[in-house]
């Protein structure tokens, strides 16, 4: 689990920002935008007549070419290089807003994973599309945007092979296998850590234990489906139970009972259609059908388990 | 630091000695655009008897030609100059180092490497920002490295 992008700014005050290894990208009105180059590029605005300066980017791709993973120490790696080079102390900056997530293997599809994480309460929704393949999901609100995204496809897309290679042999990423990316983008985190947040906070492992437990509840309080367990007889998966599937489904997410539903529908209908004893017998035929479906408590793609194992082994690991 | 983000701030350019000069390289091979065209190669200043001097052994100094762009331009009216220094004791296989330009609190380390002790060619591998103690040692452990891996030049 590490941070990942990061907004980050500074008022220089009479100090002078180093633009050598600047290179300029366009002007704005009172602001220029940089570019920083690394392994990837990181944006530098400043804002000349505040003396303001603005860092913007993904400080892992920066510094390792890819967010696959990335230690606290290769972020002071990467913050005294760009220190140095800027000739300002970038860790008394104030952060704007960051993300912190992880990259995490997992037993079935990616997309299947995504299909099954539908909801959180509170939140906006967005979701992202190849084609017809769903590959991520953004939940949304004020201050805090809540990412799972398709990571297998993202390393595939946009790695080198040699950086591919390279985080098979550090991190054992296999190309054969499904990764998921679960990542809390704090918009304000201000808001949400009661204070401004400085970097050199930031990056205090007494913090990275906080960002953990919040992405951890995060990722819980997103409603899952994939909690019901299938018939197993194939005479027991009748054209009418499949929709009694998707109903018990969203009973999981939505203020409803399926059975009150249905009841209430049939008694809806005229009994010039439905007769009485009809409506028994179609009622008695839903009831049939509903007791072929188990609901098993748990989502079979929650995999708040292997967060907290990941925590546990990141924990132990030092 | 990770190796490739060094690999991302490294640059190489060669120099060839022009016949007839004693001390004038001009730049053969690497990109465009980061050093001038033409280097001075030789110490010109008085050697001071010093411990820090003792460790000096050469002197890059040159200067963009007015349609010549380069990393350095905007710096002393468009003149450079860094002293050569003997590189890192467990580096014997480099000439030496030098650090474009602290004056202007720019720190680019330089080092350089040669088959013939300088007297005809040599390799100048620029550090974009890594020409501080720090970053020294890591320079030149990846500059052996890149240079066991493949031919250059």
């Amino acid at each position: 689990m590490n941070l990942d992008y990061i907004e980050v700014a500074k008022f220089l005050n009479k100090d002078s920002l180093n633009f050598h290894y600047l290179d300029k990208e366009a002007s704005f009105k009172g602001a220029d935008k940089y570019f920083f180059k690394g392994c990837r590029k990181l944006e530098v605005w400043h804002y000349s007549n505040t003396n303001l300066l603005k860092i913007k980017g993904s400080l892992p791709y920066f510094i390792n070419g890819h967010n696959f993973f990335s230690s606290l120490e290769d972020w002071a790696e990467g913050l005294d290089y760009l220190s140095s080079c800027l000739n300002t102390n970038v860790y008394s900056g104030l952060v704007e807003c960051f993300e912190f997530g992880t990259i995490q293997e997992i037993p079935f599809s990616e997309e299947l994973f995504l299909r099954n994480h539908i909801k959180l309460p509170g939140t906006g929704y967005r979701e992202y599309k190849k084609g017809e393949i769903l590959t991520g999901k953004e939940f949304i609100n004020s201050s805090l945007k809540v990412k799972i995204y398709d990571a297998s496809r993202n390393i595939k897309n946009k790695l080198d092979k040699p950086i591919q290679d390279e985080i098979s042999r550090l991190y054992g990423w296999d190309r054969t296998r499904h990764y998921i990316k679960i990542e809390n983008h704090y918009k304000k985190p201000k808001a949400y850590f009661r204070g401004n947040v400085y970097l050199n906070e930031l990056l205090a492992s007494s913090f990275k234990k906080q960002l953990q437990e919040h992405l951890i509840s995060t990722y819980q309080s997103i409603m899952k489906t994939g909690k019901l367990t299938l018939p197993e007889k194939k005479a027991d998966l009748n054209a009418g139970t499949l929709p009694l599937l998707i109903l018990k489904e969203l009973e999981g997410i939505y203020p409803f009972k399926t059975e009150d539903l249905l009841k209430a529908k049939i008694k809806a209908i005229s009994d010039k259609i439905l007769s009485p004893d009809d409506k028994k017998a179609r009622m008695k035929i839903l009831r049939e059908n509903l007791k072929k479906i188990t609901n098993q408590g748990k989502s079979e793609y929650d995999i708040s388990e292997l967060l907290q194992a990941k925590i546990k082994q990141e924990i132990e690991s030092g | 630091m990770n190796e490739r983000l060094i690999q991302n701030l490294h640059n190489s350019l060669k120099y060839e000695l022009k016949a007839g000069t004693k001390g004038s390289f001009y730049k053969v091979a690497g990109q465009s655009g980061i050093l001038p065209e033409r280097l001075n190669w030789g110490i010109f200043a008085q050697k001071k008897v010093s411990v820090k001097d003792s460790f000096k052994l050469n002197e890059i100094n040159a200067k963009y030609k007015k349609n010549e762009s380069g990393a350095y331009k905007g710096l002393n009216n468009g003149s450079i100059h860094t002293s050569i220094w003997k590189p890192l004791p467990e580096y014997p296989e480099f000439y030496g180092y030098g650090i474009l330009d602290e004056r202007a609190k720019i720190f680019d380390l330089l080092i350089i490497y040669s088959e013939n002790v300088c007297s005809s060619t040599f390799e100048i591998h620029i550090f974009k920002g890594m020409g501080k103690k720090e970053y020294l040692e890591e320079a030149f452990r990846y500059l052996r490295n890149y240079k066991k891996k493949k031919p250059h030049f």
